[in-house]
């Protein structure tokens, strides 16, 4: 089975995802999950491959709401899509397994108001007190999309 | 004992770049330590994305002084890839030329920087003056020393010609002439040995909690190195050796750039000799079709990410960049408790910190 | 040029703070540069020095972003008088490329009186001498 195949199926056995992985320019893989099923994945992911690396998150809009992108790379580059329908709805930090996850998770925060449960509290990374604390990248600041 | 803090910057003589150290100090140990950085946050990404493809050029050069062609490089290479588009055999090199010599630079800047910080001011005179003639050598082929304008979406815009190879080639046995200096420094100098060993541990469980890259993560043991794991441009072709090393400390960091000093100058002149004939530029197409890409290229600190997407519009929907600094600081604020005070300029120089990379 | 100036410095002697307000580095490294073997301003008389009370001129690097806005005004506060401050960089002088940035307020003047432009993106260490040569002649 090929390293792209294995993960696949570690991800299928932590319940389906969206549709079958895409791959984008660049070569990474995308896969789409849901929220609920993005920290049971990234344990599964962290005990078959200890050196998992997380490169970057980006946050984005899309048709949909706002999408989070986990850039992973093992070895070969796998982004973990998730979407956010709308503010209400948080991610689950990923602070606890992958501690490299905490800047991204507070920019993502500051610049796109996307919300992660189970960790302190998000504080402002890169941004003056006196923008007022609206994301500068929210939806109708001109943060594409 | 009661601890008090101790504020470090934004301005202060230790930090090279604006950014804040809350420090929590007993006595001469820290205890805890806090970053704050956005100092030198712009707002690139949005800027980014509000401008056309074309003028993001220009601004993604300036993201950093100091690694401005590997900024524009995986910029470029983010931007092909959504066209579908495969630059030239020669510009490929080029550009591989130009990463490396960026590399010389950036390593001498910090090597000097650190020398500074504990004290080795001859050191970082020759430092400097040694990498003049690699920012010499980037200037003669693309006019510029440091912002230099080499790229264009599809290729190169400056070639290297013989005489500039003769040139090139001459200014490249300068530098590694005067590099047994460093090496000297980090193999037989007893009172940097002092300064640098044992201070500043971090370990590779740490490097990889933190997703640490670049050399900082390669000077704890960690192998990860862009240009031999997913190469890009001429490193297809081109295999720099990666030196790794275990001590984790502060100078296994100068262990590891030093060593990488060596080897870029190894391509660069690799690169004179074989450098494949051809077009310096693809013509590409005006609109960048939808869709979206992931780019990672080795830094001189490390795996630089850039994430591209694309709506069909003059302008990029979305530019996310993930700089190297950014892990490192995240890790730093583990590795200063623990520190003696005196030792806090020395880790904190040795880290290699950008911060404009960093805040963009 | 530099026999000039070294005469001049010797009747005064400017002890030079520099700050970054947001700048991508290029003109602060070209300014280190100065203090260079190549270009050796230390014979001209100009010290760099750490601490803002005891500063005659700040060269500030970078266009202004809104969270540097407070360390600036207080940099300057703090130098005595007489003091100038002199934007070096593009960005310094009208916030250059990051002009409309979200987070940039604009170049130094935005904040602080400024004595002496030097543009360049980066400034080149020979345009830098040039200009802090003119300025101390003109002090």
């Amino acid at each position: 089975m090929s390293p792209i195949d294995q993960v696949l199926e570690l991800l299928r056995g932590q319940g389906a995802f969206h549709e079958p992985f895409e791959q984008i320019a660049g070569g990474d893989c995308v896969v789409s999950l849901e929220p609920s099923r993005l920290l049971p994945a990234i344990r599964r992911m962290l005990e078959a491959y200890p050196e998992l690396h997380l490169s970057a998150m980006t946050a984005r809009h899309d048709a949909s709401g706002l999408v989070v992108l986990y850039h992973l790379w093992l070895g070969w580059g796998l982004s973990l899509r998730v979407v956010v329908p709308n503010e209400t709805v948080e991610l689950p930090s990923l602070l606890d397994d992958m501690p490299a996850a905490d800047w991204y998770e507070r920019e993502a925060y500051e610049l796109y108001g996307i919300r992660f449960s189970g960790r302190q509290e998000l504080s402002p990374l890169l941004t003056s007190q006196s923008l007022g604390g609206r994301p500068p990248m929210g939806p109708n600041r001109g943060g594409g999309g | 004992m009661s601890q008090i803090t101790l504020p470090i910057g934004p301005q202060h003589p230790l930090l090279k770049e604006p950014m804040a150290l809350r420090l929590g100090v007993e006595g001469e140990r820290v205890v805890s330590a806090e970053v704050e950085i956005g100092y030198v946050h712009r707002g690139i990404e949005r800027l980014m994305q509000e401008r056309t493809y074309l003028q993001n050029m220009v601004v993604v050069e300036r993201i950093c002084g100091i690694c401005s062609h590997a900024h524009a490089t995986a910029y470029c290479q983010a931007v092909e890839a959504l066209l579908g588009v495969a630059v030239p055999a020669r510009a490929a090199a080029i550009r591989v030329l130009f990463c490396e010599l960026e590399r010389i630079h950036s390593h001498l800047l910090w090597l000097g920087v650190l020398a500074e910080a504990i004290g080795f001011t001859t050191i970082f005179m020759y430092a400097w003056r040694e990498r003049e003639h690699a920012l010499d050598a980037m200037e003669s082929i693309s006019g510029g020393r440091i912002a230099h304008g080499a790229n264009l979406i599809g290729g190169v815009r400056a070639d290297l010609t013989p005489d500039l190879a003769i040139a090139l080639g001459s200014a490249l046995r300068t530098i590694e002439e005067r590099l047994g200096l460093f090496d000297d420094l980090v193999e037989r100098d007893r009172s940097f040995h002092r300064r640098t060993q044992g201070i500043g541990l971090m370990t590779l469980d740490l490097v990889r909690a933190q997703g640490v890259v670049g050399p900082m993560a390669r000077a704890s043991g960690a192998s990860y190195d862009v240009r031999v794991d997913a190469p890009y441009a001429a490193y297809s072709w081109l295999r720099p050796p990666v030196p790794i090393t275990e001590e984790g400390d502060v100078w296994a960091r100068a262990w590891v750039r030093v060593r990488e000093i060596r080897h870029s100058l190894a391509i660069c002149r690799q690169l004179i000799v074989s450098l494949p004939e051809g077009p310096l530029a693809e013509r590409v197409p005006h609109r960048v079709p939808a869709g979206e890409a992931v780019i990672r290229i080795e830094a001189p600190r490390g795996e630089l990410l850039y994430y591209i997407q694309s709506d069909n519009s003059d302008s990029p929907a979305r530019v996310k960049v993930r700089t190297p600094t950014l892990p490192t600081l995240m890790a730093l604020k583990q590795v200063l408790p623990g520190l003696q005070t005196g030792d806090i300029a020395t880790v904190v120089a040795g880290a290699d910190l950008c911060m404009a990379c960093a805040d963009r | 040029m530099l026999d000039r100036v070294v005469r001049w410095a010797r009747k005064r002697s400017p002890w030079l703070l520099h700050y970054n307000s947001g700048g991508c580095n290029g003109c602060d490294i070209e300014l280190l540069d100065l203090l260079t073997p190549r270009y050796d301003a230390e014979q001209l008389g100009i010290l760099k020095e750490a601490s803002p009370r005891h500063a005659d001129l700040l060269i500030c690097t970078g266009p202004v972003t809104l969270k540097s806005r407070e360390p600036l005004l207080r940099i300057y506060a703090q130098m005595p008088e007489p003091k100038w401050v002199v934007a070096l960089g593009s960005c310094a002088c009208s916030g250059s490329v990051f002009r409309d940035c979200y987070h940039v307020m604009g170049g130094i003047d935005r904040l602080l009186p400024v004595a002496r432009y030097i543009p360049g993106c980066p400034c080149r260490p020979e345009a830098t001498a040039a200009a802090l040569k003119d300025l101390l002649e003109s002090l």
